[in-house]
């Protein structure tokens, strides 16, 4: 990856307060294409604010989020090229695994019935699902809602893909299968914003990792970087409570 | 719940100390009533106080002319009118509750709550006195017919006659808006639990592949709020369909509904019998609803 | 409120036509009971028109001797419903959570049937079954209340019971057992252990109970004799001839001893256990 890359994702200025609290305070950030960009920090950092307002649930009280040269601060989420996963996999209990993929493949980019299932069941081979193609959510494990829910987004071709805490509802054991369809992924080439707190996964796959402390970047570089030398007293004492508790 | 359930043998004397006063309870009370009500309505009348039970169908015959089937008829059609427009306006109001900010939320509850409690006869009467032909709706449909007048004037063209006081009250538009006014709150408040169930993320989720707010509205939270629009449903066509009080106040000589002819034969008419079959058809009617939900519900369950 | 920030796709709540929805919702559900009340207190015999302030046509409802009665039997009649309902409905809740007995399904089936039946149809059954068994009429106060009592009894219990039965289902049973283990009597396990618990189920079991009984018309109206007029029974046969400031003034009386008993359950339970009990 070339640094002339025109970033496909820029964060200007951006904050956003919710009454008295200041959740993300005038963060810039630039993400280029087929990045795996980390986000870390404590609980209430503001990891989740700032995703949402890229997927544009949340609105920035201050500042611009462009998306490939455009600016989307406004923009509903419905018309962003940005896929969100969940951390509660977000599958809809009502559908079945294929309905799951293929409906907003029909009703929103106006694809055939026979084209969507195409892409559907590709995307659902690509997480390894193939064989639960008809089953409801309620019959799958987390792990494979989780899966479910990847293979959904990537069903719809996004730009970018924004993942909060993907692996944290699931058990231990599920964790793994998760992880090993992100890491796909981003050899795929797939652009990802990802919130975690799997430091290993995260130092081993991240093109670069940003560390965020009350809603400001407090350090920013690639995972060596951050993990092996960071420069920062307050990144170092993250980390160090995270090898404590023995997630490194 | 934990640990299992006691088997009555086990514990005879603490059981025989909750379950007699309630069983006795219902028993004298509600059963044997239920049961006299059954019996008349096989009966006729055989003196001026005196009903034989002989065991006759005619009372039912009598019910399947269709002086009273249209009753019946009508009265269904009044209720599912009055469901209906409970729940158009209802969704927005629970959809506005479920996702209001937190501080505001209890207040809206309690704004559609606090009608449920106050006397059903008192919010029915204070309807009637704005509805009336003193009222002031009457006084704001004039006001927009002097405006109207006005603007013709305007324009040159003759001003229209004056205002004559329309009769609101004693018609069928009348008892639909009175029972929409009762039952809007027992809509709102099923609506609204299972709105509040609903995990949002899910209509994230849709937003999030493209779907618009109305597609989102009809695939995915019309179809996960279904069990609370099926009992916000039955608890409002439920007493909807019984209802007396309001065809009585607000209603006129041709919108009665079943309630009030089975209060007729018991307070005028004075055919006790016929009464009682007819509010034995009310109870099967109730029943069949009833089932019909039932078994929508386990079919859910089963797929 | 007026805050720039734009609306975030799930601020329903603050889109324009969702407030005005919402605000004209409760202006259709309050402004005939806020009209009613504002004009209780209007010196002109004709509603519409606000001539000045008065109290007479309190004075006047409350020198009626008929309605005044009518408002102690209303309040009588609920008092004792209550506290019997809260009894029965207890009872049935505990039979039902804690035993496996015969017909249990069909003892649960008909206890939900008073709630469900319509009303007109249990006002019916009364009436006839009071005639039959020829229930004395011209018994000395409090007792002429007593049919319409039993009758009040017979909706407001099941209703107690689901509640309470509601509050049951989180209650853990060991606690009870080891009361027992440290020799309490099945008795003393239930008062020290048991009832403690169901508590708050009771306060609300009681407010719905006392608010049904206050509230029916049409059961009361099957059941009451020439004597025994309650409060709704009389402002109905009032209401049937005119609207009056006198009705408004009795009206008013009513609306704020509701608001006052909903404040009080707000106050024992919050907003939220209220709304859960519905
Ligand atoms: N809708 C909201 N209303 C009010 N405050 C909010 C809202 N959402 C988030 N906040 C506040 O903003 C701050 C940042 O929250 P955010 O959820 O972004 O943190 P996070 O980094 O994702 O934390 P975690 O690791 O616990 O998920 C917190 O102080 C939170 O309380
Ligand atoms: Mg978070």
């Amino acid at each position: 990856m070339t640094q002339a890359q025109q970033p496909i994702i820029q964060i200007r200025n951006v904050s956003k307060r919710f009454g008295k609290v200041t959740a993300v305070d005038n963060i810039s950030l630039d993400i280029l294409a087929g990045e795996f960009f980390v986000l870390l920090g404590p609980s209430g950092c503001g990891k989740t604010t700032l995703l949402r307002m890229i997927a544009g649930f949340e609105m920035p009280t201050e500042g611009q989020i462009i998306i490939d040269g455009q600016d989307m601060s406004l923009v509903p989420p419905n018309k962003r090229p940005v896929n969100m996963v969940f951390q509660s996999y977000a599958v809809f209990p009502h559908m079945n695994v294929t309905e799951n993929l293929n409906l907003a493949q029909i009703k929103v980019l106006g694809r055939s019935v026979d084209d969507a299932k195409a892409r559907g069941l590709k995307m659902l081979d690509r997480v390894g699902l193939m064989v639960h193609k008809d089953k409801f959510p309620g019959q799958l494990s987390g792990g494979q809602q989780q899966r479910v829910a990847i293979a959904r987004a990537l069903a719809m071709s996004p730009k970018l893909m924004l993942f909060d805490e993907p692996t944290s509802a699931l058990d231990p054991e599920l964790v793994g299968e998760v992880l090993k369809v992100m890491r796909d992924l981003a050899q795929g080439g797939m652009t990802m914003i990802v919130v975690t707190h799997e430091m290993g996964f995260a130092r081993e796959v991240a093109s670069k990792v940003c560390f965020l402390y009350e809603g400001v970047v407090h350090e920013e570089g690639p995972p060596a970087q951050i993990f092996g030398d960071p420069k920062q007293e307050r990144t170092r004492a993250f980390l160090k409570r995270i090898i404590e508790a023995g997630r490194l | 719940m934990s640990g299992a359930l006691q088997d009555w043998k086990s514990q005879k004397k603490p059981f025989a100390a909750v379950v007699t006063a309630p069983v006795f309870w219902l028993a004298l009370f509600f059963v044997a009533p239920m049961a006299i009500v059954w019996l008349y309505s096989f009966g006729q009348n055989a003196g001026p106080a005196d009903i034989e039970i002989s065991g006759t169908l005619d009372n039912y015959k009598r019910a399947t002319e269709w002086l009273y089937v249209s009753i019946f008829l009508k009265s269904f059609a009044v209720a599912a009118l009055t469901t209906l427009l409970c729940l158009i306006i209802g969704f927005p109001v629970a959809m506005a509750i479920t996702f209001a900010a937190p501080k505001w939320r209890p207040w809206l509850l309690l704004g559609i709550m606090l009608p449920f409690w106050t006397n059903l006869l008192i919010r029915t009467y204070a309807l009637m006195a704005l509805m009336g032909s003193n009222g002031y709706m009457n006084k704001g449909l004039g006001g927009l017919w002097e405006g109207a007048s006005w603007l013709r004037t305007l324009v040159g063209m003759q001003p229209l006659e004056a205002w004559t006081p329309v009769q609101l009250l004693y018609n069928n538009f009348a008892v639909v808006l009175g029972l929409v006014y009762v039952h809007l709150p027992f809509m709102v408040l099923p609506l609204y639990s299972a709105l509040d169930r609903l995990d949002k993320s899910l209509i994230e989720a849709s937003l999030d592949l493209g779907a618009g707010h109305f597609k989102t509205f009809m695939q995915i939270v019309v179809p996960l709020a279904a069990p609370g629009i099926v009992a916000g449903v039955m608890i409002t066509l439920i007493p909807a369909l019984g209802a007396y009080l309001t065809p009585d106040l607000m209603g006129g000589t041709d919108s009665q509904m079943i309630a009030n002819v089975i209060e007729r034969q018991f307070k005028r008419a004075n055919d006790w019998p016929f009464g009682a079959a007819l509010s034995f058809l009310l109870i099967y009617a109730m029943f069949i609803l009833i089932a019909f939900q039932s078994m929508r519900a386990n079919k859910v369950k089963e797929a | 409120m007026f805050n720039r920030t734009p609306i975030a796709p799930l601020e329903y709540t603050r889109k324009l036509w969702m407030r005005s929805w919402v605000g004209l919702t409760m202006l259709f559900l309050y402004a005939p009971l806020i009209v009613l009340m504002v004009f209780s207190f209007n010196d002109s015999k004709r509603n519409v028109v606000w001539k000045g302030f008065t109290l007479k046509y309190y004075e006047k409802a409350l020198n009626n001797d008929s309605l005044v009665e009518a408002l102690v039997n209303s309040l009588t009649i609920a008092a004792l419903a209550t506290i019997v309902s809260l009894v029965i409905g207890a009872l049935a809740a505990v039979a039902l959570w804690r035993f496996r007995f015969p017909f249990k399904g069909l003892v649960e089936g008909t206890m939900s049937l008073p709630i469900i039946v319509p009303e007109i149809c249990l006002g019916v059954a009364f009436l006839i079954f009071f005639a039959k068994v020829d229930w004395p009429t011209d018994l000395p106060w409090p007792l002429n209340l007593s049919a319409i009592t039993i009758a009040h009894i017979t909706f407001c219990f099941p209703f107690v019971a689901m509640v309470v039965r509601a509050r049951l289902a989180s209650f853990n049973k060991e606690e009870e057992e080891a009361a027992k283990d440290l020799g309490a009597t099945e008795w003393q396990a239930f008062r020290d252990v048991l009832l403690p618990h169901i508590r708050p189920a009771l306060v609300a079991g009681a407010l719905l109970a006392f608010t049904l009984s206050l509230d029916d018309f049409v059961i009361t109206f099957f059941t009451s004799g020439p004597d025994t007029i309650t409060f709704p029974v009389k402002v109905y046969s009032m209401v049937r001839f005119s609207v009056t400031p006198e009705v408004n003034a009795a009206s008013t009386i009513l609306i704020l001893l509701t608001v006052i008993l909903t404040f009080i359950a707000l106050k024992l339970q919050g907003v939220k256990g209220i709304a859960e009990t519905h």
